[in-house]
């Protein structure tokens, strides 16, 4: 049989002539309708691959060119003339809808690079196709196929995937990197990719850069001159680096500045021309500044170097060869261009300093640091002192080879240490010396020296007195307080001033008075404290014994006077009535003198109570105004010669000791009438106000200097008289009196103006309503 | 004859200053008994029944004090106000504690003397009568 439109000489033309078609669902060729065999005509003729499906059972056509695509012990060449269900089964899924979609509505569908995985070479393979499916219509002009045009693209495909999986690869690369890389895009270098580090150093997140000008969004960049560079590297090609260029960048809120390292590469299309830029970076901030800090550690140490005029030296200790600076030979009495040796060196050591050089270098080689001093003997024979300080460097098996050091002249320091020790020893001889007990301590208070008096007086060693302290020796009654004042005064920086009893070597307590002054510098901060600690028990015993013997002899005094009174009085009396006026008057002197002796014991007694602090005050409610009242009253018999002009006015309630608050006012109008030879007027006051009643008493006498109204309530101060006789007394009325007053929590005070008169006055508070 | 009340006893161990007393006191037109020690003074308050008692705080034999608050603790004799006299420091404090009545310092003026003697026996009619 010879068909016209199957005489194609090909392989697949041949199939198609060769095989028996009778059997099929279409029929023998001859029954083809015209359609048919045209299409056939087309797709066996065709050099491109085609495939047709045919018929309602959609038999299968196809042509040589088709033909590879199946593969070698695949579907070929089985599937010709077979129905598609058939014979496309492992894909049925994927192109039945595609098939259907043109023989129902007659549209041409396209798929590109679309995967139809077909069973070939023995397996199902990933095939991937790029095809378009047209209906063929029949002489009805329904459509009665469908004619597959396609191309495998399997292997385009594959290498596009590897191109993809090599560019994510890449991307994941850069993303990983532990450098910062950027990629920048078209001429305005917009980010295209930033990894992390890239991010970090930019001080940016990824969100903002991407896809957006670098210069956009870091625009402190702009005028560092950054624009320019990028410009340049796009235009030119040429790539860009940098190192350690410091960068202003915005990191948060802050402008910082980073040093970097970086560079930026062209990066080529394929056409060859530059479409972007890479950048690569890292932020080497950290060691620009740890590079910058030796640095100037390095200028410090040429500064201190140059300052303390230290001679540096390196000491190779496996060829004993030595390097040294031009100080170091000054310090030896060379030139500095003069060459020396290490053993020239050490020929200047002095000779008792060997031994100390030698176990210094020994000690050295164990503990890595050397350091000693010693005298040289310069090539004059002069005597100097050195200080030698260095480290010692180790071979990795730990033998020494090395050491660097410096060595400086200490001759100056050595003289004044010299000149120190030799004070120090003046003065611990000096202190030595002393009878009394003196020691220092340091500004916390902590004491660090005796003198041997200390040690003689207590029995103790140094030893003993630092273990357990110099409390120890003072007697336990008195550590409380002296504890307390010595702290006092270590905080406050005041002198220390205290009254305590040591313990003697022979178990005695004997009263010390110390005393104990901090010693500042210029800036007033203390340094150390000086105290001496004198033996008072004698002169303590003494007063103690005074005080008795005043005390006791007040008392004898008082029995005579007591009977002088009373007889005088008694004979007042009995001759009272009598004419004689030479008796009268010489008892009435009697009586007076009597009065003035009775006052002179009253206020020994007094200063002794004080003394003893036993003075003791009754209180009881009183008035004040009329104890006045009372007093002047009596004071005005006894002294007709003055006036005291005083009214009471109201009434003033005080809790004190009645009889001492006469005692204090008696001795004012006293002392107002004594100081007052000239005038006549003496005036009594009194004020109160919510708080206190004052007592004021003025007089126009002779008054007290400014100086003296300082003086006058100190114990045994007298005005200072026209004579003595003048103003007799003790001079311890007022001293008394503000004692009473002070234990009273009262004030006491004095105004006044020589030659014009004084105001005496006291308060005391109110009582209680 | 005197007020009823009129009986004072005196102790005071200066013969001097117990002979002046006496004589103040006297005349007052007291009837003055004296003693100058303090021992034996409980059985002698009891035989001689004064009114009050004038006594030194210092006295030879038996402290003054001491014999203060015997009398005072004494039921039979608590009511007779007792006058201390005394030169010594504090004498006051140690005679209010002895549970005296009154208390005069040396030296005193007489006038003091007589007052004090005085209110002594005005206390004595008042709490012994």
């Amino acid at each position: 049989m010879k068909i016209k439109f199957l005489n194609g000489d090909g392989e697949m033309s041949e199939l198609i002539r060769s095989k028996d078609w009778s059997k099929t669902a279409i029929g023998s060729p001859e029954t083809w309708p015209q359609s048919l065999q045209i299409s056939l005509n087309i797709l066996l003729n065709s050099k491109f691959p085609m495939f047709l499906w045919w018929g309602p059972q959609l038999i299968c056509f196809y042509n040589d060119a088709y033909r590879p695509s199946l593969g070698i012990n695949g579907k070929h060449p089985f599937i010709l003339g077979m129905k598609a269900e058939e014979a496309w089964v492992e894909v049925w899924d994927i192109i039945k809808p595609l098939i259907d979609q043109v023989m129902e509505q007659a549209e041409s569908v396209w798929h590109e690079d679309m995967l139809v995985p077909i069973y070939r070479n023995g397996a199902i393979e990933d095939v991937y196709w790029t095809f378009s499916y047209s209906p063929v219509f029949d002489d009805a002009e329904k459509v009665a196929g469908v004619l597959v045009t396609c191309t495998e693209t399997t292997e385009k495909v594959i290498i596009k995937k590897q191109l993809e999986e090599n560019e994510r690869k890449l991307r994941l690369s850069i993303l990983q990197a532990p450098l910062a890389i950027g990629i920048f895009r078209g001429p305005d270098h917009v980010t295209e990719i930033a990894n992390s580090k890239a991010l970090e150093l930019w001080g940016r997140k990824e969100k903002d850069v991407l896809n957006k000008p670098i210069l956009d969004v870091m625009p402190e960049l702009a005028d560092q001159g950054i624009k320019q560079l990028l410009d340049d590297v796009y235009e030119t090609g040429n790539r860009f680096a940098a190192v350690e260029l410091p960068v202003q960048i915005l990191h948060g809120d802050q402008i910082e500045t980073l040093y970097v390292n970086f560079s930026y590469e062209p990066l080529y299309d394929t056409q060859g021309k530059i479409d972007g830029i890479m950048t690569v970076g890292m932020d080497v901030t950290q060691q620009v500044m740890a590079h910058k800090k030796v640095e100037k550690n390095e200028e410090k140490l040429n500064i201190v170097i140059t300052a303390r005029e230290l001679g540096v030296f390196e000491i190779n200790l496996l060829t004993d060869e030595i390097e040294s600076s031009g100080r170091l030979h000054e310090i030896f009495g060379y030139t500095k261009e003069e060459k020396l040796s290490h053993a020239a060196l050490i020929g200047h050591l002095h000779p008792e300093d060997a031994q100390t050089r030698k176990t210094a270098f020994s000690e050295a080689y164990k503990s890595g640091v050397l350091y000693y001093e010693s005298r040289i003997i310069l090539r004059d024979k002069s005597l100097r002192w050195i200080e030698v300080k260095g480290k010692v460097f180790y071979q990795n098996n730990g033998e020494p080879h090395l050491i660097i050091g410096t060595l400086s002249d200490i001759t100056d320091v050595k003289k004044h240490q010299q000149i120190l020790a030799d004070n120090e020893r003046k003065f611990r001889l000096l202190a030595d010396s002393m009878p009394q007990h003196i020691w220092t301590a340091d500004p916390g208070g902590n004491l660090n020296y005796f003198n041997k008096s200390v040690f003689d007086y207590s029995g103790l060693t140094f030893e003993q007195i630092n273990k357990d302290g110099w409390m120890q020796i003072v007697h336990p009654d008195d550590r409380e307080g002296n504890a307390k004042t010595w702290h006092d005064s270590v905080v406050s920086g005041s002198d220390f001033l205290f009254e305590h009893r040591f313990r003697r070597f022979d178990g005695q307590y004997r009263w010390q008075l110390s005393r104990a002054v901090p010693q500042k510098d210029k800036e007033g901060n203390i340094q150390m404290w000086v105290g001496t600690s004198t033996d008072i028990h004698d002169i303590k015993e003494l007063e103690q014994q005074k005080d008795y013997f005043i005390s006791m002899a007040s008392h004898e005094l008082k029995t005579p006077v007591t009977s002088i009174k009373g007889y005088v009085q008694i004979l007042q009396s009995v001759y009272k009535d009598k004419e004689d006026d030479f008796l009268k008057n010489t008892l009435k002197i009697i009586d007076k003198q009597v009065l003035v002796l009775t006052k002179l014991v009253t206020e020994l007694l007094d200063l002794s109570r004080i003394k003893a602090g036993s003075l003791e005050l009754s209180i009881e409610k009183f008035d004040l105004a009329e104890l006045a009242d009372e007093i002047i009253d009596e004071i005005k018999l006894i002294n007709p010669g003055h006036t005291i002009d005083f009214s009471k006015e109201c009434v003033m309630e005080v809790s004190a000791d009645r009889q001492r608050i006469s005692q204090v006012m008696i001795n004012f109008l006293n002392n107002a009438i004594k100081y007052s030879p000239h005038s006549v007027c003496i005036r009594v006051r009194m004020v109160k106000d919510d708080r206190e009643a004052k007592v004021i008493v003025q007089d126009y006498g002779i008054g007290i200097s400014k100086a003296d109204q300082q003086k006058i309530f100190e114990r045994f101060y007298r005005a200072e008289g026209i004579s003595e006789k003048t103003f007799p007394g003790f001079g311890i009325g007022l001293f008394i009196a503000a004692e009473i007053i002070s234990r009273h929590g009262g004030n006491i005070g004095v105004e006044s103006e020589p030659g014009k008169g004084s105001s005496f006055y006291f308060s005391l508070p109110l009582a209680a309503p | 004859m005197e007020n009823a009340k009129n009986h004072i006893l005196v102790i005071e161990d200066n013969e001097d200053i117990l002979m002046m007393m006496e004589m103040m006191l006297r005349n007052q037109q007291y009837r003055v008994s004296k003693k100058a020690d303090g021992n034996g003074v409980e059985l002698l308050i009891k035989e001689i029944q004064p009114d009050i008692i004038l006594m030194d705080m210092l006295l030879s034999g038996v402290d003054g004090t001491i014999v203060c608050k015997q009398i005072k603790e004494n039921p039979a004799t608590r009511h007779i106000p007792i006058i201390m006299v005394s030169a010594l420091t504090g004498g006051r404090g140690k005679s209010e504690e002895a549970g005296a009545d009154f208390f005069l310092a040396k030296p005193f003026e007489m006038e003091d003397l007589l007052a004090t003697a005085a209110a002594a026996f005005g206390l004595a009619q008042e709490t012994g009568g």
